[in-house]
């Protein structure tokens, strides 16, 4: 009897569990079966994507802000950390493994600016410098991606490299929507000779994208909670000093300071710093870098007919450009400054130093006042 | 006469404890209101006393520096044989270094460390100025072994030494740097060179800086120090000047000096912290104090809450509650223990009184620190570990009201003893109160999940050490009568039931919080399943007993292993390294845990398996030696509550 | 009778004690091997499966030499149902057990479902980034898309179960039939030969004359795997090639007669009837430390089909409920401009709820009912 009871009770209950695994099987095997769908439209294509060795975390997949590019490495070339003003980097590596460095950089601003850049590379390579017009002239057609854009060349004859090579540069520049592209092979001339035909297969295949995320998401390292403290107190503005402008480390009471070498002794200082507000009006800060110049002082008539002005993301920025006897040294010395307002400061640019060297700077000084962007907006 | 006693010892007690809040007098520099000031670190506003006393902790596993030998230079400083008070060392730091450099405060305990700096091996602490020689090769090693990322757990004794040692120098001088610029002599006065040289090279019209001035010199001298200062500073000491718009941005002193260069403005707190170094490297306390005075007045006016809760902070350090209540345990457990030998009542009643004082102390220990943290009471190791030993003094209390055998007593003072030891070591890695992590910041699940979980940790170890109890008393001593036995039975079966119950609740409730934050209700994380060990364990308990599988003596020794997986999982998993709950690891806890407390457990189930014959009580029927009291006996012994 | 032996061995309280006895060690090896093989290796091989298997060094023989979670707890819930009924007797006395053990079986019934039902992913987006997807980081999918058409495209998905069985795929809806030469679970590509790198033999497409290397399976969890295959894209009349599909290349087109495909190998998708656009990540940190005090992101929600469209701030300890599914804040990017949201489907997220009310009341029940029981004792004495 008891027996009896007991099977009624159980076969339901057996029945039920062997049902209960078999829909835990079902369940799990759900996901394992090809599956079809229609999706709106995605806006852009995905083309392929730059290499990197061994999933290093590329760092390109965090650059939301930097302009998208794509592009399709040719073969032995390898990618590099891209630095500072560059948006990528890259060795061109020859068969027998000799070196040239490519790079793409984007500049806004640059228009009619060709020659200046120019003669800064045939510095660069050791050459002496042309005349800015007939240098922007010459150039040769070439593709990059699907547009057109201009090919110089400047190929030193001193042995610049270790000594032995000179030094040769290509770049291949295209202007679009007021920024400038340049993508840029340096080295010694013979290996940049040699992976000429390759750097133009690379410009070929390389591609603008419009908006959003076209790399491959980002391979190797997920996100991890680890989080660095940010160390800087004040933050810099957004600025692109020129190559040869040396850092120094920033004195008291300054932003920032830089030190352009120029031929035998003479050379130039750049002085950074910035008030909030108006920092005192632009014509007490005039009068007291006169007086650095041992000049007379000037009025605010005077003022306006000495500066002149220039455009900035800010405003209109006030430039001054004077020469005279620099107090400290005795020397003859020429200042140009700039004064810009940036939203609730006002930043102050000195160039000042031997004649020579500011005449030299001037036009990179007044690019990179011109060019740089602050924090705060403005 | 005898039935006073419990009364006289409680009265004896609670006088002592009142007696240290006293208030103390001043004499020479106002040390005790200079350690009630408010500063920023590990992102909560704190005293400076907890700053130096969790700074001496980690620098010598102590809270105050008992000056056994010193060069004591004249200056004011203390001679030898003194004891300084944590704040009284670290004034000694920040505003006077080079006197503190020779105090021995470092300790090192590793012989091959005291060879690898050539210290003589006899000794303990060290002063900075005799490890300086080796600081190179000490924060070589230091390097090497975080580059190959050697996790403590792995660590060898000389590498957990050299670690512990790098990290107390550089935290030392941090100190250093925190109040006052390296090697300035007399702070008030440069400060107020630095004003000058500041007006002189902005000028009149305040805007673009002279460079060519010859006070720039000076100026950058200055400059490189605040530098240092801001870079290097240990806790920020500079209120913001706004006291309206965020009140959490504090600065160090460095970055406020640093910042006045621009904006020709000095923060008055710098000001007045300027004053006091001054006059203490100068020996005028009175000028010390009334700076000292001044700027708490100031603090009063715009930051009131933070010097309230500087205030109350330091009475909470000063006043020590749980050591106090560390020792009044001790003396329960001793009176409990000789009631099993001696049966007065008055022992066992000074046992239970006393085990109420100390576990009132505990409790205001405990409410406190909520109060100082806004949350509820366990929200790391340590606070667990206080909490643990709380709510086994309470389970202790509540035994030894029902059984009067004073049992309970020694449950809830060795509980509370050795919980609180275990917390005071959990304390040496810094400060306790440390800010929260965003997926703890909870209150709601801190209140019930954390509470529940760590009160399923207590109770299975009151159940563990009720056990043992059985076990030791049966082995060793004859007084382990068949009541007694019956009455710890009970107790140990009561207690499990209690265990299973907040300890599955409490897992559950971690999970669900789990579902909350991570969208996964289970993830087999070594925490959880340590929690979930204990549940299993405890069911195992309950049931092998429904079924008749174990009797009595087989209970007590599954409640001891229950000792074993608890403290597995309360200490063990943290220690692995591994998943989610990996916060809050001890050093040398991991030696403790395996080599002495788990064999020790497992030395006692070994005795608790031998055979009846080999236990001193069952080898003769006990003497009936019943402790006078109700429950036993018939009516007239309850007419004795 | 045999029938009534095994009713007495699955109703007896001595399994249980077994069964429990079983299931703590079986926690305790589990949670030790976490440290070596990582937790999800771990949770695979110990607790998701029937058998814990052991292979003598140097052979593919897999020995079973330990239940697995599923087996014990399988095994444990016969056991409690099976008394249960069998025992089956109303009291009030014993209505706390019940409600706990109701409880009980709730939750493991529950838990089984989970781990069959639910899935897991991320969404991984950039401040002012929109996504309709989220994808799944430890399955992958080759994905054939067909782009032809100018207002939709059509997704065919092979999940990567199926590549890495290496058998020839083919389906209605997929223009060609995908053989599988090669299929790396985690690899790493390069453009120039390396150590232990294969030339991959990819004749089409970006893969060709990359290099290729199969890496060991990652166990940490802050990582993880990178597969890439080598495919042949077969139509009736020819072979089209064949590819290397990798996570690091982006897609790639294939035409087959008039219409084009992009083929590219992707963590698995699941697409969602509505977008969720990052509007602001926000990483609050306690002045002066780096212990994280608030991780919180602003999602804007909208939902083409039905108009639906708000702004939904997600944070620790807050997710979104949508749809059957929960958003919760999961992690961030390092530069701070990124927020990853898990998204996980779980059918039965109610059990451990209900369980854990009733599982605490029965047991709450019966305590009560004991102390009370004992205390009129104690004052009967």
């Amino acid at each position: 009897m008891n027996s009896f009871r007991r099977s009624q009770r159980q076969s339901p209950c057996k029945g039920l569990l062997i049902a209960f695994a078999l829909a835990l099987a079902a369940g799990g095997c759900r996901r394992e079966e090809i599956q079809v769908y229609r999706i709106p439209k995605e806006t852009a294509a995905t083309p392929a994507a730059p290499m990197t060795a061994s999933g290093a975390d590329m760092g390109m997949g965090m650059g939301a802000e930097k302009p998208s590019l794509t592009w399709t490495l040719p073969s032995g070339w390898q990618q590099r950390p891209a630095e500072q003003m560059r948006l990528a980097s890259f060795s061109a590596v020859t068969k027998d493994g000799r070196e040239a460095d490519v790079a793409v950089i984007a500049l806004p601003g640059m228009e009619g600016k060709d020659g200046q850049i120019i003669n800064m590379w045939r510095e660069q390579v050791k050459l002496p410098p042309g005349d800015d017009a007939a240098l922007a002239a010459k150039w040769e057609k070439v593709s990059i991606g699907s547009k057109e854009g201009k090919l110089f060349e400047v190929i030193g004859t001193e042995p610049v490299i270790d000594n032995k090579f000179p030094e040769h540069i290509l770049v291949a520049v295209l202007s679009e929507g007021g920024v400038n592209w340049y993508f840029k092979m340096a080295g010694p001339d013979q290996t940049v000779r040699d992976e000429r035909p390759a750097f133009l297969e690379f410009l070929k295949s390389v591609a603008f994208v419009n908006g959003g995320m076209t790399m491959a998401a980002n391979p190797g390292r997920m996100s991890t909670n680890a989080k660095e403290t940010p160390t800087q107190d004040e933050p810099l503005p957004d600025w692109q000093p020129p190559a040869d402008w040396q850092p120094l480390a920033t004195p008291p009471m300054l932003r920032a300071k830089f030190l352009v070498p120029g031929a035998g002794d003479t050379r130039a200082e750049i002085n950074i710093s910035a008030s909030s507000g108006m920092g005192g009006g632009a014509l007490a800060n005039v009068v007291r870098w006169r007086g650095q110049l041992g000049l007379e002082p000037v009025d605010q008539a005077g003022l306006d007919q000495l500066a002149t002005t220039v455009d900035t993301p800010g405003g209109k920025a006030l430039i001054v450009d004077m020469s005279g006897t620099d107090k400290r040294t005795g020397q003859p010395a020429r200042l140009v400054a700039a004064i810009v307002p940036a939203g609730s400061e006002t930043w102050f640019y000195k160039l000042m130093g031997t004649g020579s060297v500011v005449e030299k700077e001037k036009a990179a000084f007044l690019q990179f006042v011109q060019t740089a962007r602050y924090p705060h907006g403005s | 006469m005898k039935k006073w006693i419990p009364w006289i010892l409680v009265v004896a007690f609670a006088g002592w404890i009142a007696s240290t809040l006293l208030p103390v007098p001043v004499k020479d520099f106002d040390t005790r209101n200079f350690a009630k000031l408010p500063v920023l670190l590990n992102g909560r506003i704190q005293p400076m006393d907890s700053v130096a006393r969790n700074s001496l902790l980690q620098i010598r596993n102590k809270q105050a520096v008992y000056l056994e030998e010193t060069n004591a230079a004249a200056g004011g400083m203390a001679p030898k044989g003194t004891e300084l008070t944590a704040t009284e060392w670290l004034m000694g730091v920040l505003m006077k270094p080079e006197i503190a450099d020779d105090q021995r405060v470092f300790r090192i305990d590793n012989p091959e460390v005291l060879g690898l700096l050539k210290l003589p091996d006899k000794e303990k602490y060290f002063s900075f100025n005799q490890l300086m020689p080796g600081y190179d090769e000490i924060g070589r090693q230091a390097a090497r072994i975080d580059d190959e990322k050697i996790e403590a757990a792995k660590q060898t004794p000389f590498e957990k030494q050299v670690m512990k040692l790098a990290n107390a120098m550089w935290l030392y001088q941090r100190l250093k740097v925190s109040l006052r610029p390296p090697d300035s002599d007399n702070f008030s006065h440069e400060l107020e060179r630095c004003r000058k040289d500041v007006a002189a090279v902005r000028g009149a019209a305040g805007a673009e800086p002279d460079m060519n001035r010859p006070e720039v010199a000076e100026l950058a001298q200055f400059l490189s120090g605040y530098e240092a200062m801001a870079r290097y500073a240990y806790p920020l000491v500079v209120p913001p000047a706004d006291s309206v718009g965020s009140r959490d941005s504090w600065e160090s002193m460095g970055a406020s000096l640093t910042n006045s260069l621009r904006s020709d403005r000095i923060d008055p707190a710098v000001e007045h912290y300027a004053t006091m170094v001054t006059a203490y490297r100068q020996g005028k306390p009175a000028e010390f104090n009334a700076a000292l005075a001044d700027y708490q007045k100031l603090l009063d006016q715009k930051y009131a809450s933070e010097a309230r809760k500087g205030r109350s902070e330091f009475f909470f350090n000063d006043f020590q509650a749980f050591y106090k209540a560390m020792i009044i345990y001790v003396l329960a457990f001793l009176l409990a223990c000789s009631f099993w030998f001696n049966w007065s009542d008055w022992l066992r009643r000074s046992a239970i009184y006393l085990v109420m004082l100390a576990w009132s102390i505990h409790t205001f220990g405990l409410i406190f620190r909520m109060v100082l943290e806004g949350r509820p009471p366990v929200t790391n190791l340590y606070s667990s570990a206080i909490f643990i030993g709380w709510g086994a003094g309470v389970l202790g209390m509540i035994l030894e009201k029902i059984y009067r055998d004073g049992i309970g007593s020694v449950i809830a003072s060795v509980a509370g003893f050795t919980t609180l030891v275990i917390a005071h070591n959990l304390a040496l890695g810094g400060d306790t109160m440390e800010m929260l992590r965003a997926v703890l910041d909870t209150n709601f699940w801190l209140a019930t999940h954390v509470t529940v979980v760590t009160l399923g940790y207590a109770s299975t170890f009151v159940a563990g050490f009720l056990a043992i109890i059985y076990v030791m008393r049966g082995m060793f001593t004859r007084t382990l009568d068949e009541t007694t036995a019956r009455s710890l039975g009970r107790m140990v079966y009561g207690i499990v039931c209690f265990a299973t119950l907040f300890s599955f609740v409490g897992t559950v409730l971690g999970g669900i919080w789990a579902d909350q934050s991570w969208g996964r209700f289970w993830g087999w994380d070594p925490k959880e399943n340590g929690a979930l060990l204990i549940v299993i364990w405890n069911a195992m308990i309950l049931h092998a007993r429904w079924g008749g599988m174990v009797r009595e003596r087989g209970i007590m020794n599954m409640a001891i292993f229950g000792n074993i997986i608890t403290s597995f999982s309360w200490f063990g998993v943290n220690m692995l390294g591994i998943g989610l709950h990996s916060y809050g690891f001890m050093d040398s806890g991991f030696r403790w845990l395996y080599y002495v407390f788990m064999p020790s457990q497992v030395l006692l189930i070994a005795l608790g398996l031998l055979p009846k014959k080999y236990w001193l009580s069952f080898r003769q029927p006990a003497e009936k030696r019943t402790p006078v009291g109700p429950g036993k006996g018939g009516k007239p012994a309850a007419a004795l509550t | 009778m045999v029938l009534d032996r095994i009713l007495d061995f699955f109703t007896s309280l001595r399994l249980t004690v077994v069964c429990l006895g079983l299931a703590l060690i079986l926690v305790f090896i589990g949670t030790l091997a976490q440290v070596d093989l990582g937790l999800y290796k771990a949770q695979n091989e110990f607790f998701r499966a029937f058998f814990i298997y052991w292979s003598p060094p140097g052979s593919a023989l897999k020995i079973p030499v330990f239940p697995g979670g599923y087996l014990v707890g399988s095994v444990l819930l016969i056991n409690l149902i099976a008394a249960h009924i069998q025992r089956f007797t109303f009291s009030w006395k014993k209505s706390g057990i019940l409600m706990a053990h109701a409880g009980l079986i709730l939750l493991l019934l529950g838990q089984l479902l989970t781990d069959s039902f639910s899935s897991e992913s991320a969404m991984h987006l950039r401040v002012g980034e929109t996504l309709n997807y989220s994808e799944e980081d430890r399955h992958a999918e080759l994905a054939v898309v067909d782009v032809t058409d100018s207002d939709a495209d059509k997704v065919v998905a092979v999940p990567d179960s199926l590549l890495s069985r290496g058998r020839m795929i083919s389906h209605a809806e997929l223009p060609f039939s995908i053989g599988v030469e090669r299929y790396y679970a985690n690899s790493s590509l390069t453009n120039a030969s390396g150590e232990s790198f294969q030339q991959s033999p990819a004749t089409q497409g970006g893969g060709a004359g990359l290099w290729m290397r199969e890496d060991p399976r990652v166990t940490s969890t802050d990582y993880r795997d990178l597969p890439s295959a080598v495919v042949e894209l077969v139509t009736p009349q020819a072979s089209l090639g064949k590819w290397l599909v990798s996570e690091y290349l982006g897609a790639q087109t294939v035409t087959v007669g008039n219409r084009t495909y992009q083929i590219s190998l992707r963590p698995r998708r699941h697409y969602k009837p509505f977008r969720l656009q990052l509007l602001k990540f926000n990483h609050a940190i306690y002045k002066g430390t780096d212990i994280p005090k608030d991780f919180s992101s602003v999602v804007r929600l909208e939902r083409p089909d039905t108009g639906e469209a708000r702004e939904v701030r997600i944070f620790m300890n807050n997710p979104l409920r949508y749809d059957g599914e929960t958003f919760y804040q999961q992690s961030f990017d390092k530069d701070d401009g990124g927020s990853v949201l898990e998204v996980v489907h779980n059918p039965s997220w109610l059990t451990p709820y209900i369980s854990c009310a009733l599982v605490g009341a029965g047991l709450a029940v019966q305590f009560l009912m004991h102390l009370v029981s004992f205390a009129k004792r104690r004052v009967a004495t």
